[in-house]
C-alpha cells in the first residue's frame, strides 16, 4: 500500500503552507487506522485473552464434559457442533471489547486531534471496521485450527470451506456494526456493559448451538429456531459436516444484514453530528 | 502578507452564556502569543473555534487567509494543535503514534519512521520509544503529544496549556521547542494559566476573562499600563518599617508589612525623595529594590476588577495598591 503525500515534504525545512487539503485518500487513511486497530488488538492482553483464549478454553471444557453424553443422544461427535459455535462466540465477544475501545477513543483526544487533522473522517469508521473485521477472520481462522487438533473437520470439499467463513464474515460483520452503533450511542461504558454482554451471553445459551434444538423445551424452541447464533452455527455446521443449509443460511444472511443495516443508519448519524460537533 | 491567524469579532456563545465575546486578535509568522486566563474565561473554546473543532457564533477566522468555515481541510492542513488533554493511543508506543499520526499526516512509510525516529530524540523520548503510551509518565506522555503535533512542521502551532501539571524538566524542554518554532517561522497561539509561562514565551499576551479581551500587548506593556514602578524597602527592625510609614506617609498607596515598606512610584528617579526622607529620619535600609509590577500584579488588575461588586479585592484598582497579588 501506498499512501502518497501531495507534495514533497520536507521535514526539517521551514513550514510552508500546504498547498493541497487531503494528505491522504480515504483508502489510504482508512488502511492505516485499520493497521492501528489490528496493532491495538495484538499489544491488549486483555482483548487477546476476552476474545481468544477464553473461547478457546469453552472448547476445550465443554468438549471434556458433553461429548460423551451428546455423542450417547445423538450420535454425532460433539466437536462438530461445537466449534462452529466457539468461532461465532469469538466474533460476539469482541462486541464487547470494540465497542469499549472505540468508546474510549472518541471520549480521548485523539477523536478531536483526528478531527483537527486534514482528514476525511469517515476513514476512522471505515478503517475501524476494517480492523476489526481482519481481526475477527483471523480469530475465526485460529480457532478452526484449534479446533482442528480435537477432532473437528471439513467434509463438504473447499466451497463448503469459503462458504464457512462467508458466513463468519457475514456475522463479524453484524457484530462490528453493532459495536460501533452501540458505542456511538452510548453515553457512558456501563451502558455498553449492561446492552451487550447479557443479552450476547443469553443469545449464546438459547441457541441450537451448544445443545439440539429439541433438548429445548418446547414452549421456547420457537424462540431457540430463529435466535442468529443458532440459524449461523446451524449454518456453519451443515457446511463444514453435515445438517440442513436453506433455512439457516437464508436466515443469517436475513439477520446479518438487517443488523447491519440498521446499525449502519443509526451509527452515520450519530458519526455526522459527533465529527460536527464534537 | 496576510497575518498567519486573524481573528475579528469572534464569538461564541453556549445558550445563555457567551464564551466569546467579540474576541479579535492577530498573530503575524514567527510570533508567540500567550493567551492568558483563569479557568473558564473561553481560552479553550477559542482554540476550538480557530481549529475547526466548534462553530463560532459570530466574526471572522482566517488562517493563512483560509477561512474555517469554508475551507475547514486547508485550515486544518496548516495547524498543528496540541490539546489540553493528551491525544495519544495509550495502547501503542510512542513511536508508532508518532508514525501513525506521521502517516495520516501524508508521509510514507520510511519518511514516517525515520521522521518519528528524529522527534524522539529532539523530545527526549529515546528510551521509551518501546514503552506502551498508558504507562508513560505525565511529562513524556506531554512531550510526546507536542512531538506528535509537529511531526509534520506545519506554519500554524496552537497549545492549549501545554504544561499544565508537568515537571520542571519537561516544561523547559517543551519551552524551549516552542521558541525553536517560533524562530523557524511559525505562528504559535497558546493558552495557559502559568503567568511566568507567558512572560518567559510569549512575544505579546492577550489577557482575557468572561469571553472578552482585557489587554493586548507584550509583558513589558501590560506592566507599564498597570502602573509604573513599585519601591520595595526592607529596613532593620518592624519598628523602623512603622516610622518610615509615618515619614512616607504623604506619598500615595504607601503601605509596611513586618520590616518591609513598599511605595508606589511614577518614575525612577522618585526613589532619591524617598531615600531623602528616610534619611532624615535616620533611618537605615538593609535592602531597596525597585520594580515592574509582577506578570501577576498586571493579571490581578485586569481580571480582578471585571468581578462582581462586593469581593474584598476590588479596591485593588490598576497602579494603586498591589497588595494581596503576591503568589
Amino acid at each position: 500500500m501506498t499512501v502518497q503525500s501531495p507534495g514533497p515534504l520536507a521535514p526539517t525545512a521551514s513550514p510552508s503552507p500546504s498547498p493541497s487539503p487531503d494528505p491522504t485518500t480515504l483508502a489510504g487513511a482508512s488502511v492505516i487506522i485499520a493497521g492501528r486497530v489490528i496493532r491495538q488488538f495484538v499489544r491488549n492482553r486483555m482483548m487477546l485473552i476476552v476474545t481468544i483464549a477464553f473461547p478457546l478454553l469453552q472448547l476445550f471444557m465443554l468438549l471434556a464434559a458433553f461429548s460423551v453424553l451428546v455423542q450417547d443422544t445423538q450420535g454425532v461427535d460433539y466437536v462438530r457442533r461445537l466449534a462452529p459455535l466457539i468461532v461465532l462466540t469469538t466474533a460476539f465477544s469482541s462486541i464487547l471489547t470494540t465497542a469499549i475501545a472505540l468508546w474510549s477513543d472518541i471520549r480521548s483526544g485523539v477523536f478531536n486531534r483526528l478531527r483537527a487533522m486534514p482528514l476525511d473522517m469517515r476513514a476512522y469508521v471505515f478503517g475501524r471496521i476494517g480492523g476489526d473485521f481482519v481481526r475477527i477472520m483471523g480469530v475465526a481462522v485460529l480457532v478452526t485450527l484449534v479446533a482442528h487438533t480435537v477432532g473437528f473437520r471439513f467434509s463438504n470439499g473447499p466451497l463448503a470451506v469459503l462458504g464457512f467463513f462467508g458466513i463468519v464474515a457475514l456475522f463479524g460483520m453484524m457484530c462490528s456494526a453493532l459495536a460501533v452503533a452501540v458505542a456511538l450511542v452510548a453515553q457512558h461504558p456501563g451502558i455498553i456493559v449492561r446492552y451487550v454482554q447479557m443479552p450476547t451471553l443469553v443469545m449464546t445459551l438459547m441457541s441450537s448451538g451448544y445443545v439440539p434444538l429439541e433438548a429445548f423445551p418446547g414452549w421456547i424452541q420457537p424462540v431457540v429456531s430463529v435466535n442468529p447464533v443458532s440459524l449461523a452455527a446451524g449454518a456453519l455446521a451443515g457446511l463444514s459436516h453435515e445438517g440442513a443449509l436453506t433455512v439457516p443460511v437464508l436466515g443469517t444472511v436475513a439477520w446479518t444484514l438487517g443488523v447491519t443495516a440498521v446499525c449502519t443508519v443509526v451509527a452515520t448519524r450519530r458519526f455526522a453530528l459527533l465529527v460536527k460537533r464534537g | 502578507m496576510t497575518e498567519a491567524i486573524s481573528l475579528s469579532d469572534l464569538t461564541k456563545r453556549f445558550g445563555e452564556q457567551t464564551a466569546l465575546d467579540r474576541v479579535s486578535l492577530r498573530i503575524p509568522a514567527g510570533t508567540v502569543v500567550g493567551l492568558l486566563g483563569p479557568n473558564g474565561a473561553g481560552k479553550t473554546t477559542l482554540i476550538n473555534c480557530l481549529t475547526t473543532l466548534l462553530q463560532p457564533d459570530g466574526g471572522t477566522i482566517e488562517v493563512l487567509g483560509h477561512d474555517p468555515a469554508t475551507d475547514p481541510s486547508l485550515v486544518r492542513a496548516n495547524i498543528a494543535v496540541t490539546g489540553q488533554f493528551a491525544a495519544l493511543d495509550e495502547q501503542i508506543n510512542p513511536r508508532e503514534n508518532l508514525v501513525f499520526f506521521g502517516r495520516l499526516l501524508g508521509l510514507g512509510k520510511g519518511e514516517a519512521q525515520q521522521r518519528a525516529g528524529e522527534m524522539l530524540e529532539r523530545f527526549e523520548l529515546g528510551e521509551a520509544a518501546y514503552t506502551p503510551v498508558g504507562y508513560l509518565s505525565g511529562g513524556m506522555r506531554r512531550r510526546l503529544d507536542l512531538a506528535v503535533s509537529l511531526v509534520v512542521p506545519r506554519p500554524v502551532l496552537v497549545l492549549d496549556e501545554p504544561t499544565t501539571g508537568l515537571d520542571p524538566r519537561s516544561r523547559k524542554l517543551l519551552w524551549e521547542m516552542v521558541r525553536a518554532e517560533a524562530a523557524r517561522g511559525v505562528a504559535v497561539l497558546l493558552t495557559t494559566q502559568y503567568l511566568e509561562e507567558a512572560d518567559q514565551l510569549a512575544d505579546r499576551i492577550v489577557v482575557i476573562d468572561k469571553g472578552r479581551v482585557l489587554a493586548d500587548g507584550s509583558s513589558d506593556q501590560l506592566k507599564r499600563d498597570v502602573g509604573g514602578l513599585m519601591c520595595r524597602l526592607t529596613l532593620t527592625s518592624a519598628a523602623d518599617a512603622r516610622a518610615a510609614l509615618l515619614a512616607l506617609g504623604e506619598l500615595p498607596g504607601v503601605s509596611a508589612e513586618g520590616e518591609k515598606v513598599a511605595v508606589p512610584m511614577a518614575r525612577p528617579e522618585d526613589v532619591g525623595g524617598v531615600l531623602g526622607l528616610l534619611e532624615g529620619k535616620g533611618l537605615r535600609i538593609a535592602d531597596i529594590e525597585v520594580t515592574k509590577p509582577t506578570l501577576d500584579e498586571v493579571f490581578f488588575a485586569f481580571t480582578e476588577p471585571s468581578q462582581a461588586p462586593g469581593t474584598s479585592e476590588t479596591s485593588q484598582a490598576p497602579g494603586n495598591s498591589v497588595k494581596g497579588a503576591a503568589r
